[in-house]
């Protein structure tokens, strides 16, 4: 798998970025010239020159050391919300899935129900009541996307579950979280994965646009959203409040969907040869 | 003495239909059957495709659960070995794991500890050398074997937590033809080494024939015939015995081989 | 005159993957009209392919790449896929071993026949479905006018393999080839079947390739027999000559595992 994973441009391309990403975020400290928060009247608002790579924002803090500590935030928000919905989606999935019956109905109900809910606006509902703090956001963000990954493992499970190893492991005494744990999620984890490596993407799109509203990720702490919101005020003066955030997100999140349309194509042709 | 006894057996399925999923009739797969496995021999069963037969197979093994009967079971726990060489192996195990598993889970059972590694990787050696597998195997997966290899590693998976019962349901139906006799002597060698008793489950009578000390013979939920091998398949009462038979000569007549 | 009607010469068919594989490397073979020719092997033989290689019937990854399958005087691999097409299912015609395969699920059986006439002969819809009732009745199908009208799912395993063989006949083909035809059957099905192979090759007067992995059933059918392994020809000649005197020890192994269960 490994070797097809290779080959693979799309999957290769969002891998090698996403690294570099991470290891821009992972080595801040180095690579930022400035601290993020270290405020410099005298050169508010400047385009960007050799001092300031990407320009300074309306307190004159380094945009580029901003946007390399934001790294940080951003992509552990989508990282950890992806956690949390995998986490959630695979265990009502999975119990959903195996039991059946009333059980599977039930659950099946709440993912229905929990679908009819504009996220975006119920997660700007439950931010507004407790407070924007980034533990809220990350576990707001996975309790409200956990939906699809627990109809794709129910779905790979009830297909699984009439397998002959399944049967062969009941007949050796094996209860039924071992089949669950053992059996059935290793071989049930393939769409699961292609849908949270899309998600993280998502993740990170949410955070922004709670950043952006001013309801994330609270000043002075920097994320890629929020330096976007002091930019929409500066729009016409300071361009590169907007577009140098704006680009990250942009490149980041298409990272992760090629890299999951890669895994995609990696995992479903081999699910046609078995 | 019997290791198995099953009485009156029945099994409703029913059949459903639309989305509201309405009962519209049932299939009657096991209707009405008894039947007696001693100690030690092979009990073959044998009928064409929806006779129950593996359904039988599956009450005995208790993955189904009859609608009503009894089963006595006098064995510890009983084995199985499937058909289908390509789904009886989980694919994201390695053949260590699989055919561990039935000890690790004997352990979990009786709470001894899982400190005797060493223990195990003899026993899975001795398994392999059983079964005429490679040492080297243990690190493989499932798919980079070939389907009468997977056939043996499932072998070596049942016989491995010494039972004295195991059930074969078609274990060579899916494998060709010159596969099928390695793994039947196989099957045979290691019942005399162990003393095993098998329930052996097959469409294919000349298999059926070539394995077992007693035959019974399945039509729609029913035995209609059962007895001694060598009588049924000489001496056959009934008619329908007699068609299965007598499509068998059709098929490979004696003229030719 | 010719009396063969197909010879194949030095087929290959390779499929390029990862490896290359050689399924079918170097098969020659020829068959007289009337005959009836046994292809044996077993699984991963190459046996199969080679039947959709004489029809050109071989989708990438794999290719054709050499070989020569001369079809009354002209070679079919060099032929365009207008006039293949012509051949494929009127003068000859392939059953599968899985009739759902051949058998559409959505449409009536009668639809399918008439539309397997209507693509080769040219005559009006109703006489269509004159031929086709009057194959579903040769192949003795209970109630052949009641299956006209039915679906694919609601006829049992050995129906719809009637049904096959109803449409690879209803266009009078010279050559027919049969990949396991019985083997997804029930045995008491599989001798009906059998049965009635004999006599529609008794009296259609066609000339077969029997394709299994059962040497059993072949001995029963054929003639001619032909041993594969690994994508070639090992042994090949009259059924009783192999029988008697089998050359390779892969053929005394074959024979030997059907007669110890027999």
């Amino acid at each position: 798998m490994t070797r097809a994973f290779l080959k693979n441009r799309f999957a290769l391309t969002g891998l090698v970025f996403i690294i570099a990403i991470i290891i821009f975020s992972l080595f801040a400290p180095f690579i930022a010239p400035y601290n993020p928060s270290h405020i410099d009247t005298k050169n508010i608002l400047t385009s960007p020159s050799k001092d300031h790579l990407f320009g300074t924002d309306t307190l004159g803090r380094d945009i580029f050391s901003r946007i390399v500590y934001g790294s940080r935030i951003s992509l552990s928000i989508g990282f950890i919300a992806v956690g949390i919905a995998v986490l959630i989606g695979v265990f009502l999935g999975s119990v959903a899935g195996y039991y059946g019956g009333k059980i599977d109905s039930i659950l099946m109900r709440f993912v229905d129900i929990m679908l009819c809910f504009p996220t975006l606006f119920l997660i700007l509902a439950v931010i507004a009541i407790l407070e924007p703090s980034i533990f809220n956001i990350m576990v707001v963000i996975g309790a409200t996307g956990w939906m699809g990954v627990a109809r794709l493992i129910r779905a790979e499970i009830l297909t699984l579950k009439e397998r002959d190893y399944v049967a062969a492991a009941k007949v050796m005494g094996a209860s039924d979280s071992w089949i669950i744990l053992r059996h059935l999620i290793p071989n049930a984890i393939g769409p699961v994965l292609v849908s949270a490596t899309l998600g993280i993407g998502g993740a990170i799109l949410v955070e922004s646009s709670l950043s952006f509203l001013g309801i994330g990720v609270q000043p002075p702490t920097p994320s890629w959203g929020n330096i976007l919101m002091d930019g929409k005020s500066t729009l016409g003066v300071a361009w590169w409040l907007t577009i140098f955030p704006g680009i990250f997100i942009l490149l980041t999140v298409l990272a992760y969907n090629l890299l999951g349309e890669g895994l995609r194509d990696i995992l479903e042709p081999r699910l046609k040869d078995e | 003495m019997s290791i198995v006894e099953c009485k009156n057996i029945k099994k409703h399925f029913p059949i459903l239909r639309g989305y509201r999923r309405e009962k519209v009739g049932i299939v009657k797969a096991v209707d009405d059957v008894s039947l007696e496995i001693k100690k030690g021999e092979t009990f073959g069963l044998v009928g064409e495709s929806g006779c129950g037969k593996t359904t039988i197979g599956k009450i005995i093994l208790g993955i189904i659960k009859p609608d009503s009967g009894r089963i006595i079971l006098s064995a510890q726990r009983p084995q199985v070995i499937f058909q289908d060489p390509y789904n009886s192996l989980d694919p994201k195990m390695r053949v260590r794991e699989i055919l561990a598993e039935g000890l690790v889970l004997q352990d979990r059972r009786q709470g001894t500890s899982l400190g005797f590694a060493r223990d195990r990787r003899d026993k899975i050696q001795e398994i392999l050398d059983l079964v005429k597998l490679p040492k080297s195997s243990v690190t493989k997966y499932p798919h980079e074997f070939s389907g009468g290899e997977r056939q043996r590693i499932a072998i070596g998976r049942a016989v491995l937590t010494e039972p004295e019962f195991i059930v074969c349901d078609e274990p060579v139906s899916s494998l060709d033809v010159t596969i099928q006799l390695e793994i039947l002597k196989l099957l045979k060698n290691i019942q005399k080494r162990f003393s095993i008793t098998y329930l052996f489950i097959s469409h294919d009578l000349r298999v059926v024939k070539f394995m077992s000390d007693r035959v019974a013979v399945m039509k729609e939920g029913k035995i209609i015939e059962e007895g001694p091998t060598s009588r049924i398949y000489s001496n056959p009462e009934r008619s329908y015995t007699k068609l299965l038979l007598s499509s068998i000569l059709n098929i490979y007549p004696k003229a030719y081989l | 005159m010719n009396d063969k009607i197909l010879e194949v010469k030095n087929l290959k068919t390779y499929f390029y993957t990862s490896q290359v594989i050689r399924a079918v490397d170097g098969v020659s073979f020829d068959i007289k009209k009337g005959e009836v020719f046994g292809l044996v092997g077993e699984s991963g033989s190459g046996k199969t392919l080679t039947a959709l290689s004489v029809l050109k019937l071989i989708n990438p990854p794999g290719k054709t790449i050499d070989g020569q399958i001369i079809f009354d005087g002209a070679d079919l691999l060099k032929m365009d896929e207008d006039s293949l097409r012509d051949i494929r299912g009127s003068r000859i015609s392939i059953v599968f071993q899985d009739p759902s395969t051949a058998l559409n699920p959505v449409f009536t059986i009668g639809y399918q026949m008439i539309e397997a006439v209507l693509a080769h002969q040219k005559v009006n819809r109703v006489k269509a479905k004159g031929l086709s009732l009057e194959y579903l009745n040769k192949v003795h199908i209970g109630q052949h006018k009641k299956v006209f009208y039915d679906y694919p799912h609601q006829l049992s395993g050995g129906t719809k393999q009637r049904v096959s063989i109803a449409m690879a006949l209803v266009n009078s083909p010279e050559l027919l080839i049969l990949d396991e035809p019985t083997t997804a059957l029930d045995v008491t099905i599989q001798a009906q079947i059998l049965d009635l192979l004999d006599e529609i090759i008794k009296e259609e007067h066609l000339s077969i390739i029997f394709i299994s992995h059962d040497f059993g059933i072949i001995a029963r059918m054929c003639d001619h027999v032909g041993v594969m392994y690994k994508g070639r020809i090992i042994e090949q000649g009259e059924k009783y000559d192999i029988i008697k005197n089998p050359k390779e020890s892969y053929t005394r192994n074959l024979l030997e595992s059907v007669k110890a269960l027999s």
